[in-house]
This record gives structure tokens, C-alpha cells and sequence, in this order.
């Protein structure tokens, strides 16, 4: 018997994960819904990736995960500095701390 | 998890609706009248000094309604902060919630100017100059770096405060006042309705993110600033003192010094300490945050009620 969730038709949003991993945290959703604004889904995908890779984490659970993923969003400055400003400003206010 | 009836959508359009202009409270035509008291007696306790006369009681209220408004100021500096702190976390976010945040940041800046307006006024006017206490940025920096869950308690408690002084002492047909300072407190009162409101769900948002540690140690947080208010409020009564002995024109014996500053720091912590500890629906919403706190708070409340 399928769970109901398999008879969702797959997004490319979630394609690219594989069936067994979990969905995204809270945290991680805030930021990828975030970066799609200003720079559209593929490429806040793809960022995301990158700097989770530079970051050595395997995803952004904590909100001092989100303030280590905010911080190096930074360096790409522009519209993505602003979001990476935001997320650090939200993951502070959660308890992160800097340093 | 903290039961309300309102949203940031809400109280946008209760915020419109009641927005008003500095100007039409307070302007370059605005005198005060000294042969009025500013502040209700229950927030000044003047009648129970036996060592002034009634007009030396009356300088002391005005000299208290001064101080009343500079710790509004005051505190604003921080609030201020505060309300940008969460709009800048909403940038790309919710949009609403960013919206409601930035109107909260610009009506506490307006709050601030009015205040500052006053004492300006009041400077003019008044007889003697009057000490208050400073440094706000400083204060301001001190309580940004508690726990962020510790100062919207702090935020909420002070905002419900000067909310539950309007009802009680400065409404119309509660207790004798000047007209200038109604009106300064039922403006003020009119925004800070949404402001405590939006405490609450900025609250709410922090607290589902947090374990029980972190609530423990915004709560101690809480705790050690509302000491450290206290503080302030201390040194304040304190500065009212000398400004008092100025203005009437004669030097305080040490028992009238002691008298006046006892009564003047009991009415300052009933004041904004513990009509905040105390509030109704402060109690129901840290109630709700973590049920043991309720019984803390009132404990430290009656701390400072003696």
C-alpha cells in the first residue's frame, strides 16, 4: 500500500532529493524561499548547495547553522548580501550567536 | 501556543487607523500650565510625604511628570532598536510582517520625538533645571545583548505598563490632570495597543523555536534587567530629589531627603516595575511561555512592592 505522499506528482523543486531523504527543515525552507526571490529557484538551489558543501554541514537545522549559511551568502554580495543579512538577523534573534 | 485574537494583518489597519501627528499634540504653541499637577497622584504617591507643602508637593509632580516622559524616551532608544532588529529579520520574508514591524519602528521613533519635544518645553519653562538620567545608547546596547526572548518580555511588560497607566490613572474621569499630558499618554497609548500586540507574536515566533534551556535563560535575563531597571529608576528618583530641593528653594534636612527619596523610589517601582509584573495579561502570556513563571515573577513582585 503507497503512503499518500507517493501519489504526489514530484516538483522540480523536490526531484533533485532523493525519495528516503527528509524533507527540508524549517530553517532551510526559509532560507530557499528567501534566495528564490531574489535569484529565482535554480539558482538559490545551487547556492544553497555550494555553500552548505563550503560550510561542511549537511543541511541547515539550527539557527546557528542558518547564521554560518548567512554568513558566507555574504561574501556574494548585492541582493544576495541583503537576504544573507536577514537570515542572520532571524537566526540571531533564534539564539545563534556570532564567532 | 500564547492564545491571542489578532495577526500582523490586524493591527496594520488598527495601527492606520489611529496614526496621528506629532504636531497636533504637541507644538511650538504648546505651554504647560504648572498650576496643574502632570502626572495622577498614584503614580507620584505625593500625598504621603508629610515634609512638603501642597505646592511643594505640586513641584514635585511636575518635576516627576518630566522624568516620567524622559524614561519613555529612554526607553524607546531601545525599542526602536528592537522593532528594526525584527524588521531587518523580515527582509525577503513576510511581507505583512515586515510591514507591521517597520510601522511599529517609525511610531516608537515619533513616540521618542514627541517625548523629546516635551522636554524641551519643559526646560524652557521650568524654574530649575531638572537632572535626568542618561546615556540611552549605552542602556540601549546593554539590554540588546540579553536574550532576545528577555527583552520582548521586557518590551511587552513596559508597553502593557504605560497601557494599564493610561486606563487607570490619565482617562478622563479618572484622576485631575493636565490637559496636555491626557492627550500625550491617550496618543501614545493609542499605538502602543498594536505595539504589545506585536510583542506577542514576535513572542510566540521566538519561543516555539526555543527548548526549555533557552526559555530558563531568557527568563533569568528578564529578570537581571528589570534589576538593572530598577537601578535606573533608583538613580532617577534620586536626581528628582536634588532637582526638587532646587526648585522650591530650600536645602532638604537629611530625615526630609530620606522621607521623600523612600516614598519617591517606592512610587517609581510601583510604577513601571511592578504594574508591569503584575498586569493580567502579562501573567496569562508568560503563563503560557512556561507555567512556573507566573509564580516567579509574582514573587519578585512583591520584592519590590514593600
Amino acid at each position: 500500500m503507497s503512503s499518500p505522499r507517493d501519489d504526489f506528482p514530484e516538483s522540480t523543486a523536490i526531484s533533485a532529493r532523493s525519495p528516503r531523504m527528509p524533507p527540508p527543515s524549517p530553517l532551510s525552507e526559509d532560507v530557499r524561499s528567501r534566495l528564490s526571490r531574489v535569484v529565482g529557484a535554480p539558482k538559490a538551489q545551487s547556492l544553497i548547495q555550494e555553500t552548505l558543501r563550503k560550510a561542511g554541514i549537511p543541511d541547515i537545522v539550527t539557527p546557528q547553522d542558518m547564521f554560518v549559511i548567512a554568513s558566507l551568502l555574504e561574501a556574494n554580495g548585492g541582493a544576495i548580501a541583503v537576504v544573507a543579512s536577514a537570515l542572520k538577523m532571524r537566526a540571531l534573534l533564534r539564539g545563534a550567536t556570532p564567532g | 501556543m500564547l492564545t491571542h485574537d489578532f495577526d500582523y494583518e490586524t493591527l496594520i489597519h488598527l495601527s492606520e487607523r489611529v496614526a496621528w501627528r506629532i504636531d497636533d499634540v504637541i507644538n511650538q504653541t504648546t505651554r504647560l500650565d504648572f498650576q496643574r499637577a502632570f502626572l495622577p497622584d498614584s503614580l507620584v504617591l505625593a500625598d504621603e510625604i508629610r515634609c512638603l507643602s501642597p505646592a511643594e508637593k505640586l513641584t514635585l509632580n511636575h518635576i516627576r511628570g518630566n522624568s516620567y516622559v524622559h524614561i519613555f524616551a529612554f526607553i524607546e532608544e531601545y525599542i526602536i532598536a528592537v522593532a528594526v532588529r525584527h524588521a531587518s529579520a523580515e527582509i525577503f520574508g513576510d511581507e505583512l510582517t515586515l510591514r507591521a514591524l517597520l510601522r511599529f519602528a517609525e511610531e516608537e521613533a515619533k513616540h521618542q520625538t514627541m517625548f523629546k519635544r516635551f522636554g524641551e518645553v519643559f526646560a524652557g519653562s521650568f524654574q530649575t533645571p531638572c537632572g535626568v538620567i542618561g546615556e540611552a545608547e549605552t542602556v540601549a546596547g546593554l539590554i540588546l545583548a540579553k536574550s532576545p526572548i528577555a527583552v520582548l518580555l521586557v518590551t511587552l511588560h513596559l508597553e502593557l505598563t504605560t497601557q494599564q497607566h493610561f486606563v487607570e490613572c490619565f482617562r478622563e474621569g479618572k484622576e485631575e490632570v493636565d490637559p496636555l499630558f491626557r492627550q500625550m499618554f491617550r496618543s501614545h497609548w493609542l499605538e502602543e495597543s498594536q505595539h504589545a500586540k506585536i510583542d506577542v507574536l514576535e513572542l510566540e515566533k521566538l519561543a516555539m523555536e526555543t527548548d526549555e534551556a533557552g526559555l530558563q535563560r531568557a527568563f533569568a535575563d528578564y529578570i537581571d534587567l528589570v534589576g538593572a531597571f530598577d537601578d535606573l529608576l533608583t538613580e532617577q528618583a534620586q536626581l528628582d530629589v536634588e532637582s526638587l530641593s532646587a526648585a522650591i528653594g530650600r536645602e532638604l534636612g537629611a530625615a526630609d531627603r530620606a522621607e521623600i527619596l523612600n516614598v519617591q523610589k517606592k512610587a517609581y517601582r510601583s510604577t513601571f516595575l511592578v504594574s508591569g509584573m503584575t498586569n493580567p495579561s502579562f501573567i496569562k502570556w508568560i503563563g503560557e511561555l512556561h507555567p512556573a513563571f507566573p509564580a516567579r515573577v509574582a514573587e519578585i513582585a512583591a520584592r519590590y512592592s514593600t
